[in-house]
């Protein structure tokens, strides 16, 4: 409560900065585009800082030999897509309208021609093309009022401008590039060269045009992408193999196509001060609670951050208690898991760049479901789940009764298990916590070992881990035996749990379990475990009790919690995230 | 706010980081196993008492015997007189290297010399109550000679003595044994001054114990008051309706013939309840198995199996006579429970005669009480005879 | 902002658990001695009925009065009947009586863990580790207790769930009997008995102003106290079984004793009594968290200004130093039962009080 109290006034403060900082950066480049072309050009390098990779296209254009300019960042857009749709497109009404003012010699009957033409000429291209450019054209739905207003505006814009300036291109000939010539369907248009180069570091291309001071703008978005993978951290036998990668659009074409739902909503917000990154919240309405999804969209809303490479960052920044060891949001690298959450009433959010999606409102034992749960059949899913709360159990207490019992209450031992661990532990130079830390620690580096040094050499750690410190100081006398056994029997059971962010934040509380056995026997474990029960009463996921399907609710809930109760007979939403519709089956299939 | 939980913490630890006061490695604990309690031998007074504790070395103990290296015994006796059971106990830290740990006590054993002092034996087990380490589940025997011989004698199936004695004490096929008493069981027998038995053990030699009967203790006089061995244990066994089976030998037509007895039941019933003219009868049911025979009957034939059921049940109605002649006679003792039985049945009467039941008036010496044995032998193995002359 | 549940404000399911975790107490642990005491053979039995009846009734004509007035505090409630002086007093009186009972749980903890756990850990040290934890629990929301208290109660049930299956088996039937023996005058003492271990239903007078919708509040109430009633008859029944009415008027926690008796042979289980120091700390902990929560609560009724943090800082060393004011565990068992007596008359006297003075001004109340 305290915590959570102190970030949000945290936050606050630093909204008020966040704005006035990006005010800043947003006047500095919030400068109109002039009408000159080569100006154009120059100012839109010299912001760039005249990167090598920015591809600047001069061409000329109609009858009249209209200077103009394709821009665009070669590694980021679609090279094939600029050449075959834009390039190709421009250069070959160039030539046709020459012809056309040899044949007819009026300019404005001509463009209606053209596009059926190009259409015909190449059908081939358009399809795939159109399938190409089909993520980028997605996200840019929720923005579509926008480009609906901006012709108007041209309109109003361009009869002044042909009116200021008798030099100037026919004002009506980007209105017809763009309608008629440019063969890609995502198309806006920018005045300001903040829009623009924003525009271009995102991967569009830009159409400048000599007299005009409109700047058209074309989804060319396409760089390479890491292809659709089976998630590397939530493997499961059962169930799709899909997992998100870095690409947002990409991401979010993998949930819609799950969900064919025409309620599922994509909020979209951009983060990060540097990185610009698209966030986008994602939510079925008419199930999700308005008040968790407001609850989500406000604090993305206050993030002020650099760049956010991972979910991560965005994580933390949301999260309501960032001094709890408990993660109280799910990272996930499956849509399916996703697309379940978010048909429970919950909030997906997406980062650009980053493919693990954050699911929140998070409640406790939820981070200890696998989504295969539901793909097996009932009663192995249910003995799954027991298992891995058993397993918790022993990650996070077993090293900690082990010192309680040696060291201080051996009498709560089975008699002839009390002799043996006596007599394992006979001539280990340390007393049972300091061998505890030793091998938790030991544990740990090896863990850690293990993720950073590449595959290859990775099973070598397994074989200097598992043999030379397993065995080896065990006949060395060093440890003892049961204190190998215990050590890895947490490891083992520490890695049943499906969520990774999880498990590394149980590890702290291990410890922490270990200090309180080693100072006042299972008393202090007790007192700690209170303690921990104390911290989940008090959180909170979004606003919502993290113990909410132990407590206040309870008994409807423990058929998809402590097991997994056959599919017909999970009828209802979880209650605590108060969706708006309770229901998932009315009647459980009864009626057929 | 964070301040206060800084301070609050701070305090904690200093507090947490200033000692860990019970802390006492398990390799650096002895175990005490068994305990084998005697007078001492040139008493120089005479509440004072020889303890003898059996540690165990877990080395030895939990060797699988498989690396070879495991030689030397698997326990320590350490041996130390004192006036009390605790005092002695510390008494031992003069000796022992480690600390000793009563968690994991499984026997105590009293000599009979010792048990046969009036009080001594409830003076003694209060500190097995008392002590917290202490678990209710501990097993009681008494020796015949000296306790802390019985702790020395090394069987060969087991690696300590206590843990051979307590298996021995749990053994449940022979009717001469009772059930194993623990401490629990005897402080509610103390509070309410009933009588009960007690295990009888005796070395027979270095490598044997024997379970040679059955100690009983008198609550009125606070000792053992005497033995039942052989056929009277037996007796005692049927008619406390024990969950033990056994065998007894019948006569069969002139020809020996042993029964396994599967099931035992006793019950009491009360018929006259006039306090000074008690009339008890103790119904004793069991069901045997025929397991050897050295005649040549037919099995098969019901008469046979009459007298077989006949013969048994004699035979029980005379073990129990025996007994109860000396329990109600020699011993004065009612080791049966007809006390308990009386209080819980017929509470009104065990008031008047409650004072005088062992003691005094002596009700339960003067009472009349019979034995009606009904025996089945319902089994008759897997053969009719063996011979047919 | 915060959709969910609206803080502060529980469920009538909260009054019920709250009430059943609260009445569980270290009385439960030495009832079957204090019962078999004044009973011969098993018929406390009878005693925890009448007890549990009456204390039904109580709790019920308890939820009753604070329902006339829903949704106000215990104080608003007394100045409005008796006038705000007598409110102020009474509330004090309540004040100190909940530091007292938070004091004596502080100090009963280490007194357990020493009879079972430790021998040398200074006491100062167990109480003051376990005060920290409840005033760690005490900061939270008020919410967060209850929810406490239902993710505690599976852990609780299950414990006394063990305490009472597993000696089952080595149950005697015969130290069950015979039945109805005790004179009257028995029954009468421990119908008195174990209505003191009842009167933890108290908080219910305070407790109610936050439940959401508290129309079915009473019944939960009386559910809790039945809910108690069938568990303490059964926890004498066994124990009795177990041990005998000597023995249990012989062993200073019986039912903690239990656990000790009997052992599971064989696989790890053995010796279990580590689940049941859980069970019981957990007991032991809510009870004294409640307790201190309602300290801090009628303090707050009548400071209104004063932070919560505030209190709770005031009250932790107060509270520690009673609780190490006792000197030998003769004076701590005085104590328990000067504590059940006083916590049973003031919720009696409170109750009559309260009452009349509604009585009176019932008919200009009514409109």
């Amino acid at each position: 409560m305290r915590r959570s109290l102190f970030t949000r006034v945290y936050k606050k403060s630093t909204d008020q900065q966040y704005e006035s900082a990006t005010q800043q950066s947003e006047s500095e480049f919030n400068i109109p585009i002039g009408l000159t072309l080569k100006e154009n050009v120059e100012i839109i390098k010299k912001k760039l800082g005249d990167p090598s990779d920015l591809i600047v296209r001069d061409i000329t254009v109609g009858k009249n030999k209209h200077k103009c300019s394709i821009l665009y960042l070669s590694g980021l857009a679609d090279q094939k897509l600029v050449n075959d749709n834009i390039l190709k497109m421009v250069q070959t009404e160039i030539s046709q309208s020459d012809t056309n003012s040899n044949q007819s010699g009026t300019g404005q009957s001509e463009p209606n021609a053209n596009p059926s033409e190009a259409s015909q000429s190449e059908p081939n291209a358009n399809p795939s093309e159109a399938s190409q450019s089909e993520p980028n054209a997605n996200p840019s739905g929720t923005g579509q009022s926008e480009p609906n207003a901006n012709p108007s505006e041209a309109n109003k814009n361009n009869p002044k401008s042909s009116q200021s300036g008798g030099t100037q291109s026919d004002p009506n000939l980007l209105e017809t590039i763009e309608q008629h010539v440019i063969a890609i369907t995502d198309t806006k248009k920018g005045q300001t060269l903040y829009e623009v180069i924003n525009a271009i570091l995102s991967g569009n291309a830009v159409f400048l045009l000599d007299g005009v001071n409109t700047v058209l703008v074309m989804g060319t978005t396409g760089y390479e992408t890491r292809s659709i993978e089976e998630p590397q951290s939530e493997a499961v036998v059962r169930g799709p193999r899909t997992g998100f990668i870095e690409n947002i659009d990409k991401n979010i074409t993998l949930i819609r196509r799950e969900l064919k739902d025409p309620n599922l909503r994509f909020d979209v917000h951009e983060v990060g001060r540097r990185s610009k990154q698209k966030v986008v919240v994602c939510s079925i309405a008419g199930i999700v609670n308005p008040d968790i999804l407001n609850e989500v969209n406000r604090r993305i809303k206050t993030i002020d951050i650099d760049a956010a490479p991972d979910s991560g960052f965005v994580e933390q920044w949301i999260e309501d208690s960032f001094l709890s060891p408990i993660p109280q949001i799910l990272d996930t690298e499956r849509p399916d898991h996703v697309t379940y959450s978010v048909l429970q009433g919950k909030v997906a959010i997406l980062v650009d760049g980053s493919p693990f999606a954050l699911i929140a409102p998070v409640m406790l034992g939820e981070p200890l479901q696998s989504i295969e749960d539901y793909s097996q059949r009932w009663a192995i899913g249910t003995l799954l789940r027991l298992l891995r709360f058993l397993s918790i159990f022993i990650s996070l207490f077993l090293p900690a009764i082990y010192v309680a019992l040696t060291s201080y209450h051996p009498g709560m031992l089975p008699t002839k298990l009390a002799f043996s661990i006596a007599a394992t532990r006979e001539g280990v130079p340390f007393p049972s916590i300091f061998e505890a830390l030793l091998m938790a620690v030991t544990f740990e580096i090896l863990q850690e070992a293990g993720i950073r040094l590449p595959k290859a050499i990775g099973s070598t750690i397994g074989i200097v881990g598992g043999i030379v410190i397993g065995d080896v100081a065990v006949s060395a006398g060093i440890v003892s035996p049961a204190m190998v056994i215990i050590t890895s029997l947490t490891a083992i059971a520490s890695f049943t749990t499906p969520n990774y962010s999880l498990a590394t934040g149980l590890r702290v509380l291990r410890f922490g379990l270990l200090a309180a056995a080693s100072i006042l026997g299972l008393y202090g474990i007790i007192l700690v475990f209170i303690m921990m029960c104390i911290h989940i009463v008090n959180l909170k996921s979004m606003g919502v009790p993290f113990s909410s399907p132990i407590a206040p609710y309870f008994l409807g809930n423990l058929k998809n919690l402590l097991i997994r109760s056959p599919i017909i007979t999970l009828k209802k939403r979880p209650p605590y995230l108060e969706p708006r519709d309770i229901n998932k089956i009315n009647d459980g299939g009864k009626s057929k | 706010m964070n301040k206060f939980t800084l301070i609050c913490s701070l305090i904690f630890y200093l507090l947490i980081l200033t000692g860990c006061w019970d802390n006492v490695e398990i390799e650096e604990r002895a175990f005490v196993y068994g305990l084998a309690i005697d007078r001492t031998e040139e008493s120089k007074s005479n509440s004072e008492i020889e303890l003898t504790e059996q540690l165990i070395v877990p080395e030895q103990f939990a060797s699988t015997g498989s690396g070879g290296g495991g030689s030397g015994p698997a326990f320590r006796n350490l041996t130390a007189s004192g006036e009390t059971i605790f005092d002695v106990n510390r008494e031992m830290f003069k000796q022992a290297s480690r600390t000793t740990d009563p968690t994991h006590l499984l026997l105590v054993l009293f000599s009979e010399e010792l048990a046969k002092e009036p009080k001594r034996l409830e003076q003694l087990l209060d500190v097995f109550l008392r002590e917290k380490d202490m678990r209710r589940g501990i097993n009681i025997a008494i020796t015949s000679g000296k306790a802390s011989e019985l702790l020395t004698v090394v069987p060969e199936h087991e690696k300590v003595p206590a843990q051979y004695i307590s298996k021995l004490l749990e053994q449940k096929k022979n009717l001469e044994i009772i059930n194993v008493v623990k401490i629990g069981d005897i402080q509610n027998k103390l509070l309410d001054n009933v009588s009960f038995p007690l295990p009888l053990l005796k070395t027979m030699n270095p490598t044997v114990i024997d379970y040679e009967g059955i100690a009983i203790y008198n609550a009125q006089k606070d000792q053992i008051v005497g033995t039942l061995k052989g056929d009277y244990a037996k007796g005692l066994s049927f008619m406390s309706g024990k969950k033990h089976t056994g065998t007894i030998n019948i006569e069969v037509d002139q020809e020996k013939a042993t029964v396994e007895l599967t099931e035992i039941k006793s019950s009491f019933s009360l018929i006259n309840d006039d306090p000074n003219n008690l009339h008890i009868s103790v119904n004793v049911e069991v069901e045997g198995t025929i397991a050897e025979q050295l005649g040549t009957d037919d099995v098969l034939d019901r008469e046979v199996l009459q007298q077989f059921n006949r013969a048994l049940e004699k035979e029980i109605e005379k073990l129990t006579k025996g007994t109860l002649t000396i329990l109600q006679n020699d011993l004065q003792t009612d080791a049966i429970g007809l006390g308990s039985y009386l209080f819980q049945h017929h509470p009104k009467l065990w008031k008047s005669v409650k004072v005088d039941w062992e003691t005094g008036e002596k009700y339960f010496t003067q009472s009349r009480i019979d034995v009606i044995a009904n025996a089945t032998v319902n089994r008759p193995g897997s053969i009719i005879r063996t011979t047919n002359n | 902002m915060k959709p969910m549940n609206g803080a502060g404000i529980i469920s009538d399911r909260d009054i019920l658990i709250a009430v059943t975790i609260n009445i569980l107490g270290v009385y439960t642990l030495s009832l079957p001695r204090i019962l078999a005491e004044e009973t011969t053979a098993a018929d406390g039995w009878v005693g925890i009925l009448l007890g549990g009846g009456v204390a039904c009734i109580l709790a019920w004509v308890v939820a009753k009065l604070t329902l006339l007035y829903p949704n106000k505090s215990f104080f608003s409630i007394a100045s409005d009947l008796v006038t705000k002086p007598i409110a102020v007093i009474l509330t004090f009186l309540f004040t100190l009586q909940y530091i007292a009972i938070t004091s004596f749980q502080v100090r009963e903890v280490s007194a357990l863990a020493h009879q079972y756990l430790f021998d040398q850990t200074p006491l100062e040290v167990i109480s003051l580790s376990f005060l920290l934890v409840v005033v760690y629990g005490v900061c939270g929301s008020r919410a967060g207790i209850f929810r406490l208290n239902a993710l505690f109660l599976p852990f609780v049930l299950v414990g006394l769930l063990v305490v009472v299956v597993v000696p089952l088996v080595f149950i005697k039937t015969e130290n069950l009997l015979p039945v109805f023996q005790t004179d009257f005058k028995g029954y009468v003492q421990s119908t008195y008995s174990s209505l003191n271990t009842f009167a933890g239903f108290g908080i219910i007078l305070f407790y109610i102003a936050l439940v959401k919708n508290p129309k079915n509040t009473p019944k939960m109430a009386v559910k809790g106290v039945i809910f108690n009633t069938i568990l303490y008859t059964i926890l004498y029944i066994v124990c009795i079984g177990t041990f005998g009415n000597s023995t249990t008027a012989n062993i200073f926690f019986p039912t903690f004793d239990l656990s000790r008796t009997v052992e599971i042979p064989g696989g790890f289980f053995e010796r279990f009594d580590a689940f049941l120091f859980l069970a019981w700390t957990i007991i032991l902990f809510v009870h004294s968290l409640m307790a201190f929560d309602i300290a801090v609560m009628t303090l707050m009724m009548v400071f209104k200004k004063v932070k919560k943090i505030m209190l709770v800082i005031t009250l932790t060393p107060l509270i520690f130093f009673i609780s190490m004011i006792p000197k030998d565990y003769v004076e701590l068992t005085h104590i328990a039962r000067y504590i059940s007596l006083i916590k049973l008359t003031s919720l009696l006297l409170v109750v009559v009080l309260l009452w009349s003075a509604y009585k009176i001004k019932g008919g200009k109340q009514s409109e």
